[in-house]
């Protein structure tokens, strides 16, 4: 990276830190520090409510994963808007009533204490270990490619936030999210032109578009119905649904978004016009990657996009990393050779010739898909220390590449910032969560003046900020596979709380005991399920959350008629 | 009363609205992801 990029990348972060602390002052009280004195219009609802989601990865594997398995993955998203409705029909009235501060307070007043306790430990066990996952994620990837030490890229991607979220609270995570998350799309949108720039003298944006289709990866929709597979139109319509509706509807880091809006009305905009925007984003972010795929068709892609991967293969692993290069040349000078053809026939009267180059190009694509799996062996059998799966290095790999420069230090600061909008909302929802629906109603029961509420809600929003760093240095010894297991975590949990909480609003009938020996036994069978691999990960939050409902409904019916016996 | 309730229905049919707006959206986003897979085959 030249010294320019290094400028704006480092200009770029400490500017948002002096912006975050800009906007910590006047914090007087917990409220203000929890939920931004409740003041927030729409749009900064809207934008936090996207901040929040989108993570680093969610711009470093879209394109990676259009590039590598086609643009399928934005099915995951189908079932989001219809749970926007629902949570804009139903929670967002119901959260505002009650005047909540977490959505587990809620349980409190319709169920009971250990209730709340539950799905708030459920809450932070998942969403606190998740979050030390989601440093360490985009920063393993940073350490690689800017060739910074994993420990510090740690401490930069996962403390450097602490700073402003320790002192401003959610005001200055709602107003930095959405410069950050403005600065990101713009970035986005931008990079997006700089691909079609890039592709060479003759190929337009229609044939690269051509071309990538004709490669499969236009697969947005894929009908066929296999409960297994993670990507098709009913697991992204049903179980994507239910997962939408546990993470908007009942994660903390969600729910106090919108529940810190001015009124109802301001929150259930933010959370339907989040319906309306978000498929078309995730849609844009993977064409990128579908059209990185055409642009690296013609400028020989690397055996693997993480160059860290490469160089140690060639020191480590020799003759056999040698041999497997010398043929993944020839592959990819064909490659290119066919792709230009495709693109000179296409729009020809010469069908016959096109389909006989189509032919041969899908033949050696998947030559060059076998060398690459030849590669990610080698990676594993000589123990390398790398990894393997570069899905998420192929963005960054054109960035640092072939932008100009600039934009490479703008663009790595996007990252940063994608990062952080989303941790910090996560170190404040944990944060609120620990101190309300843990520390306040288990460990010190007795009233506390507001400024020693803000006082501890600072020490807890220091505590997770410290606790997901720790997590995330921990990760860096964790094998690859362990790491997809605790980022997993979130589903195992997700439809377990979703059921409490539409117990909570649709079975006026049940109470507290029955819903929480439900929950608990639910629980159970579903980290059965997961650990023996019974069903793709999306279909657990509808699982979870339909065992719930159903054990609630019988505990409460034994319940009740043993009470009638006893009388 | 009876203001209250008329005010009541109306945001209700207000927020109905958006509501179907947005599962329409959801169709036309189907059919257009339908259409481009086809396509570009």
């Amino acid at each position: 990276m030249s010294i320019l990029d290094w400028v704006i990348l480092t200009g770029t972060l400490v500017a948002m830190i002096l912006y975050g602390l800009y906007q910590s002052k006047g914090q007087k009280s917990s409220e203000s520090y929890i939920m931004a004195g409740r003041q927030m219009p729409w749009y900064t609802v809207l934008l936090g409510i996207m901040a929040t989601q989108a993570s680093a990865i969610t711009f470093l594997s879209g394109p990676g994963q259009a590039y590598s398995d086609g643009m399928r993955f934005v099915q995951y998203y189908f079932g989001l808007p219809l749970a926007m409705i629902v949570i804009a029909a139903v929670f967002v009235p119901l959260f505002r009533k009650m005047n909540v501060y977490t959505a587990y307070e809620y349980l409190d007043q319709r169920f009971d204490k250990k209730t709340r306790l539950l799905t708030g430990i459920l809450f932070l066990l998942s969403r606190g270990v998740s979050t030390g996952i989601s440093v360490y994620a985009p920063a393993i990837i940073l350490s690689s490619i800017l060739d910074i030490n994993i420990y510090l890229t740690n401490v930069l991607v996962g403390g450097l936030l602490i700073i402003y979220t320790y002192t401003g609270g959610a005001k200055a995570i709602a107003q930095t999210q959405k410069i950050q998350f403005t600065i990101i799309l713009l970035s986005m949108a931008f990079a997006g032109y700089l691909v079609v720039n890039a592709l060479p003298k003759g190929v337009n944006f229609q044939e690269a578009l051509f071309l990538a289709g004709k490669s499969g990866k236009l697969n947005v929709i894929t009908t066929n119905f296999d409960p297994n597979d993670k990507y098709n139109i009913w697991s992204g319509l049903i179980g994507g649904f239910f997962l939408a509706l546990s993470y908007f509807g009942t994660d903390q880091s969600q729910v106090g978004r919108y529940i810190s809006a001015k009124d109802t009305k301001e929150s259930r905009l933010g959370l339907l016009l989040n319906g309306f925007v978000k498929i078309p984003m995730q849609f844009l972010i993977l064409l990128l990657g579908a059209l990185l795929f055409s642009f690296y068709s013609f400028q020989k892609a690397p055996i693997t996009f993480n160059t860290k991967a490469e160089t140690l293969a060639a020191q480590q692993a020799g003759m056999e990393y040698q041999n497997l290069k010398v043929e993944y040349n020839l592959l990819t000078e064909r490659n290119k050779e066919l792709a230009t053809n495709v693109v000179a026939l296409h729009g020809t009267p010469n069908p016959v010739s096109l389909q006989k180059n189509l032919d041969e190009l899908k033949q050696t694509q998947q030559q060059i898909d076998a060398n690459r799996a030849d590669f990610k062996k080698i990676i594993k059998e000589h123990n390398i220390q790398a990894e393997a799966n570069d899905t998420n290095y192929i963005f960054l790999h054109f960035v640092k590449n072939y932008m100009p420069m600039g934009m490479v230090g703008l663009l790595f600061a996007v990252v940063f910032l994608a990062s952080w909008g989303s941790i910090s909302a996560a170190l404040n929802a944990l944060a609120s969560s620990s101190f309300l629906d843990f520390h306040k109603l288990v460990v010190r029961k007795r009233d506390f003046s507001p400024e020693q509420e803000l006082k501890w809600v600072r020490w807890h929003t220091l505590g997770w900020g410290i606790f997901s760093i720790l997590v995330a240095m921990l990760a860096t010894k964790m094998s690859a596979s362990l790491i997809e297991v605790v980022n997993a975590l979130g589903s195992v949990f997700y439809g377990v709380i979703l059921g409490v909480f539409l117990v909570a609003f649709f079975m006026k009938r049940i109470r507290g005991t029955a819903v929480f020996i439900g929950a608990l036994i639910a629980q159970l069978i579903i980290v059965l399920i997961y650990i023996f691999d019974g069903v793709g990960f999306l279909w657990l939050n509808l699982i979870g959350a339909v065992l719930v409902l159903l054990f609630a409904l019988i505990i409460e019916e034994t319940l009740r008629k043993k009470s009638l016996q006893k009388v | 009363m009876a203001v209250l309730e008329q005010k009541d229905s109306k945001e209700r049919r207000y927020w109905r609205r958006w509501y179907v707006s947005l599962a329409l959206w959801l169709i036309v986003l189907i059919i257009f992801f339908f259409w481009f897979t086809q396509f570009y085959k």
